[in-house]
């Protein structure tokens, strides 16, 4: 494992770039590496960098026209989930034969009800960078 | 049919186009236009219909003839029906620009084509003034090969010359929105700041807001006090004074609950008055105004929502209709009804 830091998040275009910042250290190179997270890319001084294919990208926003990419870093309790009784996160799969008498459809869907908040806005920063 | 969704209703056209949101992503529309069809109006259309594989803009229209109120179908390819999904965030491709005057407001030369009055515009690979670009403007003006950017002043910086600008085709989907900030002064009331954004702002009384100016007094001068100060807006659209922004659509503005009249004049960058910082402090970020909250006895004093703050989605799935005498949205005061759904299979 790494040393207590902070979380950023980030989209996985940015996989590569990270790799070439100074000091960066992937995963696979903690000492407890089977503590680290899915998502998680590696770490770089105090930031642990966790990526998603859905990540945030500001498309065209620099002077050169190149895409934005945000990079969210999160301090502890800057941000909270308020998940309601009852109402978690459902999966809603329906075979055929549930859905008509001749079993032609199949219907899927998902509900939830969740409230994401945050606690502190100066906890948060956004840092914005492009491609190398 | 299982599975088949139908949804309908009407709305008076304002004669231009016009968007409808609807529930499902939909097969096929029709339209019909009530208005004419009572009045027997020649030489216009009547009914419009579209189905899904249909090129943008594109639709099949019933007309009356010019003689007689005999019915004729006919193929449109402008100002038809177009799909629309306010989450697409694909941008259009980018438009040359022939220039950027130094002026409040600053006038765009574009002869290739011009973006709608209010849309959204960013900048890219600009020539001379560099600060402008990655920063969304509202259009404020635009006919004539030119286009004005209205929500900034750009006196005594250098012209561009050759550079880009592109549509940014949706408001972000997100409300409440941050915004760049482009001039600050004193309100007419003491002891307050007007702020004033680039893109217009739909921030209500009431909400808190945090201004954001990255870069410190290299980039921004006595101003970047400011950075990070949390503030409530107690008024919106303060008439315009002296050197801010010249914007033909209103004053696009906040008032703040913070006292900057001991900052001096925000026209102060590079010592030559300009009105916003100079290309020569490039690279830079923009400063922002940024929602992150209500007081609620301002909101509720002022007979707005206490719930402003609250984050909503904005996006939707819907279409976009053209308008004219052959245009499913009809002109200014014509009844539209229409009718779509989502059929059971598309082959």
């Amino acid at each position: 494992m790494v040393r207590d830091a902070y979380f950023a998040m980030c989209h996985t275009d940015l996989s590569k770039g990270l790799e070439s910042v100074a000091g960066f250290i992937q995963k696979n190179q903690y000492p407890a590496t089977m503590k680290a997270l899915r998502s998680e890319w590696g770490a770089a001084g105090n930031t642990r960098f966790l990526l998603s294919s859905v990540g945030s990208i500001t498309p065209n926003a620099s002077l050169l026209d190149k895409d934005v990419y945000n990079i969210i870093v999160a301090g502890m309790e800057a941000y909270a989930v308020i998940e309601q009784d009852g109402h978690s996160a459902h999966f809603l799969y329906r075979p055929a034969i549930f859905s008509d008498p001749l079993a032609q459809n199949i219907s899927v869907g998902y509900k939830f009800a969740a409230v994401p908040k945050l606690l502190n806005d100066l906890w948060v920063l956004n840092l914005r960078c492009t491609l190398a | 049919m299982s599975n088949t969704i139908i949804e309908s209703g009407s709305f008076t056209s304002k004669g231009a186009i016009t968007s409808v949101a609807l529930r499902s992503d939909l097969d096929w529309m029709w339209t019909y236009n009530y208005t004419k069809i009572a009045a027997n109006v020649l030489n216009t259309g009547y009914q419009f219909y579209w189905q899904r594989g249909m090129a943008d803009a594109a639709g099949i229209e019933y007309k009356t003839a010019a003689a007689d109120a005999s019915i004729n179908m006919s193929v449109i390819t402008t100002a038809g029906f177009t799909l629309l999904d306010t989450s697409d965030k694909e941008l259009p491709a980018r438009v040359a620009l022939e220039g950027i005057t130094n002026a409040n407001p600053p006038a765009v030369t574009s002869a290739e084509s011009l973006p709608a009055l209010g849309s959204i515009v960013r900048f890219s690979s600009l020539t001379g003034q560099t600060q402008l670009g990655g920063i969304d403007f509202t259009v404020t003006a635009s006919g004539g090969g030119a286009f004005s950017i209205g929500n900034i002043s750009m006196l005594n910086t250098t012209a561009t010359t050759p550079g880009y600008w592109r549509t940014i085709p949706f408001d972000s989907s997100f409300y409440p929105r941050r915004r760049a900030i482009t001039f600050v002064s004193s309100s007419t009331t003491a002891g307050r700041a007007k702020i004033y954004m680039s893109v217009t702002h739909t921030i209500t009384v009431g909400e808190k807001v945090r201004l954001s100016f990255p870069g410190g007094s290299d980039v921004w001068g006595n101003y970047a006090q400011l950075d990070g100060r949390l503030c409530t807006v107690l008024a919106t659209a303060e008439d315009r004074a002296g050197a801010e922004p010249t914007n033909a659509l209103g004053d696009n503005n906040i008032v703040v609950d913070i006292d900057v009249s001991g900052l001096g004049d925000w026209n102060v960058f590079g010592g030559v008055v300009a009105a916003y910082p100079l290309s020569s402090s490039v690279p830079f970020t923009h400063a922002q105004v940024i929602p992150v909250g209500e007081d609620l006895g301002i909101a509720n004093a002022s007979g707005l929502s206490g719930l402003a703050d609250a984050t909503i989605d904005t996006d939707y799935i819907g279409m976009k209709l053209g308008a004219g005498a052959d245009g499913p949205a009809g002109a200014e005061n014509d009844v539209i009804y229409w009718t779509a759904g989502k059929s059971f299979r598309v082959r």
